[in-house]
């Protein structure tokens, strides 16, 4: 029952907030209360928030990796371009693509001490170059044979679509993975302190694999659906997933400092972006605004976070140590 | 302590082993080479495979071409030194410094009154930054929501268009020359030599470097570490400022797409030069060369024939290889 | 019964443990005792399989165990309890329990009900299995990692000062755990600093010195003196530098607390440091007797009471004000925060006066580096090394860097912690000089040190701490170490 309260205050706080923000939607902006809307907002949540469930796996490991969005752009194209005969295949070599990209930045990290952060970086510009070089000009389209997938993923599923129930299904059954396994454990202790987490027996190198590996996953997953539902991957497309996915996740309460930070908050964080974003949109006004919400609510967020820690005391102003890996001074 | 007596009393230096030494000096000497190496090796495949490139004026535009990353790099190397990585937000800072400054002579301003307004500008935006990170936000995840807010205000009131200056009275210094030498190229090389002296120099300069270095002890010893920051923040914002200034004079106008790809570079620039990624260390040279290999490498992909994509590719492998290079490098010499 | 027999351990010629044997019965709990130093830490390393004795065996009830390796180490029954505890803050009681569940699926329902069990045999019964641990006591943290450790079966827990951190209140629940455990049949070695907690909880006393066996004793016949002779067994070198005949005149004070009462401490600290000289505090860890040097840096919160310096009332709110009043300060962790490792010696010997000078203006690094020269030749380091990053030091030398910069700065007044911790014998002689010297030019320095050699030796004034209050100052000359010693585990005169 504590435990349940405990996790219950934040949860309650985003709760309230996304129905204020739907209420207010829907008495303020025309068209914001009809079912299309909400299957649009729903349909966008189940896509943010596996971006966002990615970034939570490596931030609870007390790391970031700030290639999403460049991962989920290259495995959409590969998808589309592999998948030229089988949709299978495509799903297939995108996904492993992915892996394995997690796989090594993770083993990497692990086992030189690199700061995650820059590592990334590096990454989230070499492989926007490959995104390139796959798709150097017109965007890789689906066969016609296959655009039923496209009208299937939009169809409507009750309030959402069988995008937004694949999306959900993924991300709650995460969910459940990080609680029940000793694996979704072990990633918490790593995020609270690695040197103990080793003393008390984890596999940390496992750890750091498995969080990049499934953020890159995750990520990947969100690139194909979305190349799926449009028909189409471009080299430049899927950009500001990064930063709705992070602003998702840190909305949805998941620390960078690592070791905090669960799944229903998450989704939570991701329906509240989106909710703004379709805000944003149904009222016509530039994209612009969109991006001065999304990085307005990002750094709101990021102050929030920093001022109760300073209230709990918590040495979160050692600042120092943010995702630089171990110190190593 | 037991094991420890044997040393006695009085021990003058003592050199941990003897590896650290004789792998120290090799390391050190190889973290010098590490970013010159493959200036070297670009330069002696371009010289061999592309005619002409070596040539007087091919290697000026070079120079010239890296001048832009290579400014804002310089800038943007103070965050790096001083501990926080790097920033997300150098191209939304420099876009909305252009418009602030071309807005400024649009309405009939002085040169210097435009000048001084965006370089006030981009002291606020730098200060902002700052502050934020030296209160312990994360340098990337801030820079970047600080850049996505500020690029869709820009964006916003500017209502997304371009605006054209009819007359330009910064043109000379953006698109003239000096003896030859395309004026961008001398502020590139100016800055680089200012810089690096700052750096040595002054007392800001070297503090900068120990707060990098360990901030911690910085801070016991009585630097202002947070106010440091703001400072590195700060002197970011001007080289982007100076970037604004230098492009708005070469095309006359403003515009949100205008620096495009502009922090990659500067980041990879930063990367590949081979600068600590850690901080604390002030050899800022390594930002303009890792400027210039960018180019030098875009340049000769480009007489190649190899398109955008294998660039930018390019440039994200180079740049992990140096980094991941430097960190086991560093692990080895401990 | 576990027993150790003929246990050495060299390290080249250096004998870190010779022929050591002794046994200790299941159902009692047996002391570990000894300085720093004499072989203690060796020993729990062999353990807990972290080292590999060059010689000897370790028999549980007449088998011998393998402990050549962690995990056969903790096959083998052996479970040690660190001074730095693992358990994890940001998981609940049980999940750290689950970390080391051997299934992949984690069957939470069942591993509460389990580690619940374990909790109450320590005596945990209010602890709640899921709530977080970083929301207990240190105390009930330690024993949360104690239960870990029964849930893997062990049989032999060694415990490694447990109470050091802890305060009376958790130390009760640690005894009463403690007990519990012996009363069960485990086999129970209890290492610990504080003398009183041999008549409290330990049946049976170990004494370690320069890596021997010094005595073994059951402890209701053993007077402390007996075993404070069987630790000490020698007379004090001549490591402290002696006090110049012509120093000391000046009657101002450099700095006074009176009344100061910082918000960790139970009652307030009155004390007074004169130019020249060099005043100890001392207190068991945990007693607050850090306390003084803290709020004289700027670092503790200060309930009332006031501070002057050199007759000005004095209140550093961070760093900065205070290193421009003129004080120093070096902390404990001085291999983290006392240097720049990785930038040449010379800069971090001549960062305070980097500092000192403010941000504005020219620094000029030949003068910089030439102002050093005189610092660096009294710590003795090469001018061959003043250039090479201050990693290439070692470890003694990196220590003294990281007190004998604060000489370019020339400040008034030197706050050092555990000024010799982790340095060696031939080093400490060096760090005691330096100081001394700069004291007998009219600095004055307040040290807080656990070691009571150095509060005795170096020390010319000792204050003393007790249960988070400032029990009163001596002058070091008038106390034995025993007469210390009684004060500090006490808070009187008599024990």
């Amino acid at each position: 029952m504590s435990a349940l309260a405990r996790i219950d205050r934040g949860l309650w706080l985003r709760i309230i907030l996304s129905i204020v923000l739907l209420v207010a939607g829907s008495i303020l902006i025309d068209g914001f209360a009809t079912t299309a809307t909400l299957a649009s907002i729903t349909e966008n949540v189940g896509l943010i928030g596996l971006v966002a469930a990615g970034l939570m796996l490596t931030m609870v490991v007390g790391q970031l990796d700030i290639a999403v969005a460049s991962v989920a752009a290259v495995s959409g194209i590969i998808a589309l371009l592999a998948g030229q005969n089988s949709l299978l295949l495509g799903i297939v070599a995108a996904l492993a693509a992915a892996g394995v990209y997690g796989g090594v930045i993770g083993w990497i990290i692990a086992r030189t001490g690199v700061s995650s952060l820059v590592l990334t970086v590096c990454m989230l510009i070499g492989l926007r170059g490959l995104a390139l070089v796959l798709v150097p000009q017109a965007p890789a389209i689906l066969s016609d044979d296959l655009f039923w997938v496209s009208d299937g993923l939009v169809a409507r599923i009750g309030p959402t679509s069988l995008l937004g129930v694949i999306g959900l299904v993924i991300i709650i059954a995460l969910g459940l993975a990080m609680r029940g396994t000793r694996l979704g454990l072990s990633m918490y202790a790593v995020g609270g302190n690695v040197e103990r987490a080793r003393g008390s027996g984890v596999n940390t190198t496992r750890v750091y694999v498995a969080a990049f590996a499934g953020s890159a996953l995750l990520a990947g997953t969100a690139g194909i659906l979305a190349s799926l539902r449009s028909g189409s991957a471009s080299g430049t497309g899927m950009d500001s997933l990064l930063l709705d996915g992070v602003t998702a996740a840190v909305v949805g309460g998941v620390s960078l400092e690592g070791g905090r930070g669960n799944i229903i908050n998450v989704l939570l964080g991701a329906l509240i972006v989106r909710i703004i974003a379709a805000a944003v949109a149904l009222e016509g006004v530039q994209s612009s605004v969109e991006s001065i919400a999304t990085g307005g609510v990002l750094l709101a967020m990021l102050l929030v976070d920093y001022a109760l820690a300073r209230r709990s005391g918590l040495p979160f102003a050692n600042s120092w140590r943010v995702l630089a890996g171990p110190v190593r001074i | 302590m037991a094991a420890n007596m044997a040393e006695g009393a009085g021990t003058p230096i003592v050199v941990d082993g003897e590896t650290p030494g004789v792998s120290g000096r090799w390391g050190g000497w190889m973290q010098t080479i590490a970013p010159i190496a493959p200036i070297v090796v670009i330069f002696v495949l371009a010289a061999a495979s592309v005619p002409g490139f070596v040539s007087g004026p091919n290697l000026i535009a070079v120079v010239q071409a890296s001048a832009i990353t290579g400014i804002a790099a310089i800038g943007a190397a103070a965050i790096t030194i001083v501990g926080k990585f790097v920033s997300l937000a150098i191209e939304q800072q420099a876009v909305t410094l252009a418009y602030v400054f071309t807005a400024m002579l649009m309405v009939g301003q002085s040169l210097t009154a435009a000048i001084a307004v965006t370089l006030v500008a981009a002291i606020l935006l730098g200060a902002v930054q700052g502050y934020l990170v030296s209160r312990g936000l994360n340098p990337i995840v801030a820079t970047l929501a600080f850049g996505s807010a500020l690029y869709g205000s820009v964006v916003l009131l500017s209502d997304n268009r371009t605006i054209t200056l009819r007359q330009n009275p910064v043109a000379w210094l953006g698109g003239g020359t000096s003896w030859g030498v395309p004026n961008q190229a001398i502020v590139f090389l100016v800055l680089l030599v200012i810089g690096t002296l700052f750096l040595s120099r002054t007392r800001l300069g070297r503090q900068l470097v120990l707060t990098g270095a360990n901030p911690k002890a910085a801070e016991l010893i009585g630097i202002p570490v947070r106010k440091l920051v703001v400072i590195a923040y700060v002197l970011a914002a001007m080289g982007s400022a100076l970037v604004a200034i230098l492009v708005v004079g070469q095309v006359s106008q403003a515009s949100s797409n205008m620096f495009d790809g502009l922090t990659i570079d500067v980041v990879a620039a930063i990367l590949v030069g081979g600068i600590a990624i850690q901080g604390g260390e002030g050899q800022l040279w390594r930002a303009g060369v890792g400027a210039l290999i960018l180019t030098m490498l875009s340049n000769v992909m480009l007489l190649l024939g190899l398109d955008a994509g294998v660039r930018l590719l390019l440039k994200g492998a180079l740049a992990a290889a140096v980094l991941l290079t430097m960190t086991v490098m560093k692990g080895r010499g401990r | 019964m576990l027993e150790i027999r003929d246990l050495s351990k060299s390290y080249g010629a250096v004998a870190a443990l010779s022929s050591v044997s002794f046994s200790a019965e299941r159902g009692m709990v047996t002391a570990l005792l000894g300085e720093n130093g004499a072989g203690k830490s060796t020993l729990v390393k062999i353990l807990s399989g972290l080292v590999v004795p060059t010689n000897g065996g370790i028999f549980l009830d007449g088998r011998p165990i393998d402990t050549t390796t962690p995990d056969r180490a903790k096959k083998s029954g052996v479970a040690v309890v660190q001074q730095e505890i693992s358990v994890l803050p940001n998981l609940t009681v049980a999940e750290n329990f689950m970390l080391s569940a051997r299934f992949g699926l984690l069957r939470r329902a069942k591993a509460a009900a389990e580690c619940r069990g374990y909790l109450d045999r320590l005596g945990l019964n209010n602890v709640d299995a899921n709530r977080p641990t970083g929301s207990l006591t240190v105390g009930e943290r330690q024993l949360v990692e104690i239960a870990r450790l029964l849930a893997q079966d062990a049989q032999v827990l060694v415990l490694d000062e447990p109470t050091a951190a802890l305060g009376d209140r958790d130390i009760a629940l640690v005894h009463q755990a403690v007990r519990r455990l012996a009363a069960e049949g485990k086999v129970v070695l209890y290492i610990t600093h504080r003398l009183n907690e041999l008549d409290e909880i330990c049946e049976h006393g170990i004494v370690l010195r320069n890596g021997r066996l010094a005595d073994s004793f059951a402890t209701s016949e053993a007077s402390i003196g007996r075993v404070i002779h069987a630790m000490i067994g020698r007379e004090l070198d001549e490591l402290y530098p002696p006090v110049a005949e012509n120093a000391i005149s000046s009657a101002e004070s450099s700095l006074v607390l009176s009344g100061l009462q910082p918000s960790a401490l139970h009652g307030p600290i009155d004390l007074e440091i004169r130019p020249g000289e060099i005043v100890a505090t001392s207190g068991q860890i945990g007693s607050g007797f850090v306390e003084p040097l803290r709020a004289a840096a700027g670092m503790a919160t200060v309930a009332s009471g006031d501070m002057r310096l050199f007759g000005k009332p004095y209140a550093p709110r961070n760093h900065f004000e205070r290193c421009a009043a003129g004080v120093a300060y070096c902390s404990e962790d001085r291999q983290l925060d006392g240097f720049f490792p990785d930038r040449p010696v010379w800069e971090s010997l001549s960062a305070p006066a980097l500092a000192a000078s403010g941000l504005w203006g020219v620094a000029n690094a030949k003068r910089l580096r030439r102002g050093i020269d005189r610092v660096a030749d009294r710590m003795t380091i090469s001018p061959n090394y003043r250039g090479r990053a201050v990693r290439a030091l070692s470890g003694g030398n990196a220590q003294k860097v990281s007190i004998g910069k604060w000489l370019s700065s020339d400040p008034r007044l030197l706050l050092v912690e555990e000024p010799t911790r982790g340095v060696d014998v031939g080093a400490r002689a060096e760090v005691y000089r330096l100081i001394r010297d700069l004291a007998d030019q009219g600095l004055s320095v307040l040290f807080a040190s656990t070691d009571l050699d150095e509060v005795l030796g170096f020390g010319e004034r000792v204050a003393i701490f007790h249960n988070r209050r400032h029990v009163t100052t001596l002058p070091t000359a008038s106390l034995t170490r025993d007469g210390l010693a009684t004060w500090i585990t006490h808070g009187s005169q008599h024990g």
